[in-house]
């Protein structure tokens, strides 16, 4: 996975915020860096769908659903990532590897699959645009 | 006799909620137009225009997946009304598709007659679900094959009654700046039957409509801020106050460039659909209300029949910020923009 730097995020956040904002209808003040969309902004399923496609249409880059998750397994195959719904051991540390932006303790094992939305935080958000607009470029 | 024999019309179609007659130009996952043709003497809500763009969508993104996947309402960044009233016409639908995969379908169209949009859409996103919760896979094939058939199917003869689909009940009113309504979903209509076979659930295009009906019924009642236009109807500056709901005001007339006004007048068909407002004459005119957009449709989750909903209105400006509650629950978010003028 490539390196993401702090400014990499910082560049992109400020318009990340404002999507997010727009979309779930609060204030941008309200959407810090680490707040989790679930928790702490009341984001719902229909909510990441309206952030990814705002997101793909204000910084004209492509996200593809699922992408969070599919990076987050990389190399890995499906049965060595999950086993009916649940993380592997390896999964989960693929996974933690991955979300680097998410402090360790909220990591549960065992994790189910439909959980780890619920991990997301803007930052999440904010390197998923740095990703695409590096992939774009290459 | 099974509740999906039942809504079947002579020609094996589920008609009650189904408006696209012919798909044509079919782009596999990215674009098609269609058609809808209207019986004598019927016109056509905006709203089943609208949802008409939303249905050609659901085939293209439907066909894609050999109909394992169906989207549902879910997202509509942008609708734009430019008219309202249709009656024995054709109308030319259009949509192409942003992204369509497994889990969403994004796209934009349009529905036109004689050269016009009527209804136009942008930034609409449709979660995609597995297709036989709601019908019968095989059965949704065999439809679509028969829209793709040039001949499609026969003009619609009926259309479900907009206006009046559910219950309102007002519990409060600041006027102008808010109202509070409770809406009730009937437990029983013929397009539960079509919307959808295996799951009926209330169209979120009938509740959109019933919504925008109360932003309507709330900018109507402005005592304050609709005063220039008010003085310059000869109406005065007293709040005025008619219940869209209640009171079924006839149209008088056609705004903006719609293409057929002399037949639409002559038809005087019934008001309001919901792209027109209101009407208040005075001594000098009457003051003619539209809802020209609408933004940011929101919804969130299925509404089941029978169920009974809270929509709060608040007007800031030109705009009606609408929220809908379940339960206390968020169920929807809107936000319309009125625009009035001296007709």
């Amino acid at each position: 996975v490539e390196e993401i730097s702090a400014d990499d995020v910082a560049a992109v956040f400020p318009k990340v915020a404002r999507t997010i904002a727009d979309a779930l209808g609060c204030e941008p003040e309200e959407v810090l860096l680490q707040r989790r969309l679930i928790d702490d902004l009341r984001a719902e399923s229909i909510d990441f769908l309206d952030i990814l496609f705002r997101l793909e249409r204000g910084f004209k880059i492509k996200i593809p659903r699922g992408k969070i998750i599919e990076n987050a397994r990389g190399e890995l195959s499906e049965a060595d990532f999950e086993r009916k719904g649940v993380l592997t051991d390896a999964g989960l540390a693929r996974l933690r590897e991955y979300l680097v932006e998410v402090p360790p303790e909220r990591f549960k094992s065992p994790m189910k699959l439909v959980d780890i939305p619920r991990l997301f935080t803007v930052e999440t958000f904010c390197r998923l645009v740095v990703r695409a607009q590096k992939d774009s470029r290459q | 006799m099974s509740k999906e024999e039942t809504s079947r019309t002579p020609d094996g179609r589920l008609a009650a909620y189904s408006f696209v007659s012919t798909i044509s130009d079919l782009v596999p996952a990215r674009h098609a137009r269609g058609r809808i043709h209207i019986g004598e003497g019927l016109s056509l809500a905006p709203c089943l225009a609208a949802e008409a763009v939303g249905q050609l969508a659901a085939w293209v993104a439907m066909a894609a997946c050999d109909f394992s996947r169906r989207p549902v309402a879910g997202i509509a960044g942008e609708v734009a009304l430019a008219g309202s009233a249709l009656t024995n016409d054709v109308i030319e639908l259009e949509v192409d598709l942003e992204a369509c995969d497994d889990d969403a379908v994004a796209y934009r169209g349009r529905a036109r007659a004689g050269g016009h949009d009527l209804v136009t859409l942008a930034e609409c996103v449709g979660p995609m679900l597995p297709a036989e919760d709601f019908d019968d896979p095989e059965a949704l094939r065999e439809r679509f094959r028969r829209l793709m058939n040039p001949a499609g199917s026969p003009p619609l003869a009926t259309l479900p009654e907009v206006a009046g689909s559910c219950t309102v009940r007002e519990i409060a009113r600041d006027p102008g700046a808010r109202l509070v309504a409770e809406l009730t979903v009937p437990q029983e209509a013929p397009f539960f039957a079509d919307h959808f076979p295996r799951k009926p659930v209330f169209p979120a295009t009938l509740f959109l409509d019933a919504q925008i009906r109360l932003a309507l019924d709330l900018w109507m009642s402005d005592p304050v801020s609709d005063s220039p236009l008010r003085r310059r109807a000869g109406l005065s500056d007293s709040p005025l106050r008619r219940s869209l709901s209640d009171s079924p005001l006839r149209r008088r007339g056609v705004r903006g460039d719609f293409p057929h006004p002399d037949r639409i007048a002559a038809q005087n068909p019934p008001f309001p659909p919901f792209a027109e407002g209101g009407i208040h004459g005075g001594i000098h005119g009457v003051i003619q209300a539209a809802v020209v957009r609408v933004q940011n449709v929101k919804m969130r989750s299925f509404i089941n029949p029978g169920t009974i909903i809270e929509v709060i209105a608040e007007r800031d400006g030109t705009e009606v910020h609408l929220l809908a509650r379940r339960d206390g629950q968020r169920l929807s978010t809107a936000s319309v923009t009125i625009q009035s003028e001296l007709a």
